[in-house]
């Protein structure tokens, strides 16, 4: 994804044909990086939306020198997908609905798909789920962490810590449920 | 214990970086929603309107450049005026003059136009933009010629020099071709100081009737309207007729007359954005207007410069606000003829305040605004053209149909940018003077 200084200055502009053009650029990460934060992905089109709008109407604040238009632009779809977590009023449910569509195939991990990985790891409490998402998955740091979410770095590694063992912890039973297949992550 | 997250994570990451989730909506559709709530580019329109407000001046100050008499034209008719020129001005041919312009401030569904009449003096206007030919004989009598038919004037006329063309600016040339000769509208002889002068043109019907000094004047109006919502991609028909009646009553007085009046009109709007239901309402308006006519280059320029403020009041469905508006506006009545074009050009500002009720935005704006109010920004305005058409019914009685067009930048009136709005209007209203 490259993104040009001088398309960035279009957009301040409210150039419509240099928006759709960055727009179009941002769009498939976006749609991924909102699909993951999700606890609901009904409310992807929503979370896309909402990034895109505070990413044109705040694109002033963009400094270059501070960080990449990537990690900028997600920090964005981030806050705006927890956002919609926070208010979507079927939480629980839909927790645990994920839950018990939890089925992870006997084989190896890497056959697994992008669909149960998502489900495996929905089945994370939400602000484990959300820290390893960061951390692991997006490569923000404890501190980009911290200041996204509200909470400090220490608190931060400590839920990563605990979704790490979750997870391997998951993985372990559903590898332990087929003793056939040698599990992939050892 | 590391590695091992190490190669989680890892597995994770590829798996989840990779993924391409389908959308409910398309790229397009989502871009359009998008779009459509996003500033818009300063589309520099003040600076067509001001342009739009240049040209028209300009087209004003060239009607006036050649309705001008040039100096042997000039010599030529004041050769055959007569002395009674200041009986002839005071003598006051007055026309109706409709000018439409009200204000509602309310963006949401309505008209935002009505009438209110108005009527000024105009002395020397019935006949301004009227062109005749002179031209000069000698042989002829008077009384000979006002007994002649078309075709022996045509004759005559036939024999002069080529036609010179002087405005039909002098009172006295007025009132000698209505006094000899009502019906040969065209051709007209006229005979001075043992001169013939044969004036060709277009004597238009005009109306002179003793005028009070300060006339009152009484009028009654009634309109529909309709909404188009638009935004660049997306221009669309919304189905609310809105309709309304009004009436004022004013008086005239050295050239400037003013009238107060009310209105009531019934309209319906998209209030809610995100039940997207009609929401029906009633509007109240009390506009207070000022027409002012005089001096010669307002008189020929800004021939109906308005300058109107109203109070407007909006209560139902648990949505109200009040509005104040001002509305500057220029405009002109083209001929002198029974039944002439109007335009005008004009900005109304508004201020809105006492919001109330619950405006709901779409998507998830709505978490911004609260409970009690309506989110709209205190001042707007609004750039509108009108074109009309006004008939002298008769000495006393004007009808006036108009029609008008308000665009509302969506962008000045809503805190979010959604669409622009524009509300074509027409208007029909009838004024009598008392």
């Amino acid at each position: 994804m490259i993104v040009s200084p001088d398309l960035i200055r279009a957009c301040l502009k409210h150039d419509r044909i240099r928006q759709k053009e960055l727009f179009g650029l941002l769009l498939p990460y976006l749609k991924n990086l909102c699909f993951r934060y999700l606890r609901n992905t009904d409310n992807l089109d929503d979370a896309i939306q909402m990034s895109f709008i505070r990413i044109f109407n705040k694109l002033e604040s963009f400094d270059e020198s501070k960080g990449t238009l990537k990690s900028w632009v997600g920090k964005i779809a981030i806050n705006s997908s927890l956002e919609i977590n926070r208010n979507e009023k079927t939480n629980s449910s839909i927790e645990e609905t994920k839950i018990k569509q939890l089925s992870i195939p006997p084989s190896a991990i890497q056959q697994m798909s992008a669909e149960n990985i998502m489900t495996l790891i929905g089945s994370l409490p939400n602000d484990q789920r959300e820290v390893f998402m960061m951390n692991a998955i997006d490569g923000y740091s404890h501190q980009e962490i911290g200041e996204i979410l509200g909470i400090d770095e220490a608190t931060s590694r400590k839920r990563l810590s605990r979704a790490r063992e979750a997870l391997r912890e998951l993985l372990s039973e559903e590898e332990s449920k087929t003793p056939s297949k040698k599990p992939s992550v050892q | 214990m590391k590695e091992d997250f190490n190669d989680i994570d890892q597995l994770f990451k590829e798996k989840l970086l990779n993924i391409t989730p389908e959308s409910a909506l398309s790229e397009a559709e989502l871009w359009n929603n998008v779009q459509g709530q996003l500033p818009k580019k300063r589309n520099k329109f003040i600076f067509w309107w001001i342009g739009a407000i240049i040209l028209l001046l300009g087209i004003g100050a060239a009607a006036l450049y050649s309705s001008s008499p040039n100096k042997a034209n000039t010599a030529a008719a004041n050769n055959t005026s007569n002395t009674d020129s200041q009986q002839k001005n005071s003598n006051a041919v007055v026309t109706n003059k409709n000018a439409n312009t009200n204000s509602n401030s309310n963006l949401d569904t309505k008209t935002n136009t009505s009438i209110q009449n108005a009527e000024v003096a105009k002395s020397s206007k019935a006949v301004t933009h009227t062109n005749i030919r002179v031209g000069v004989k000698t042989e002829n009598k008077k009384s000979e010629l006002i007994s002649m038919n078309a075709d022996e004037i045509q004759v005559i006329l036939g024999g002069l020099p080529d036609d010179i063309l002087v405005p039909f600016d002098s009172p006295s040339i007025v009132q000698e071709v209505i006094e000899i000769n009502t019906e040969i509208v065209n051709r007209i002889p006229l005979y001075q100081n043992d001169s013939l002068i044969v004036v060709e043109g277009e004597i238009e019907k005009v109306f002179q009737i003793p005028t009070k000094k300060n006339p009152l004047l009484i009028g009654a109006y009634g309109f529909a309207n309709t909404v188009i919502l638009s935004d660049r991609m997306n221009v669309r028909y919304e189905n609310q007729l809105g309709n309304g009646v009004g009436v004022n009553i004013g008086k005239s007085k050295n050239r400037i007359y003013w009238s107060a009046g009310a209105e009531w009109s019934n309209n319906k709007y998209l209030f809610n954005y995100e039940e997207h239901k009609t929401v029906p309402y009633t509007y109240y308006n009390f506009p207070v207007r000022v027409v002012m006519n005089g001096g010669s280059v307002v008189d020929t320029i800004f021939q109906d410069t308005t300058v109107m403020a109203d109070y407007s009041r909006i209560v139902k469905h648990n949505n109200s606000f009040k509005t104040a508006s001002a509305r500057f506006e220029v405009g002109r009545v083209f001929g002198t003829s029974a039944i002439r074009p109007t335009a005008g050009i004009g900005v109304g500002i508004h201020y809105i305040y006492n919001q109330s009720g619950r405006y709901l935005m779409e998507n998830n704006e709505v978490s911004l605004l609260s409970e009690n109010s309506l989110g709209m920004k205190k001042f707007t305005y609004s750039p509108y053209l009108k074109f009309g058409l006004e008939f002298q019914f008769n000495e006393r009685t004007t009808f006036t149909l108009s029609t008008r067009a308000d665009w509302y930048s969506s962008r000045s009136w809503l805190n979010s940018g959604d669409k622009s709005i524009v509300v074509p209007a027409a208007i029909l209203a009838v004024s009598c003077k008392l």
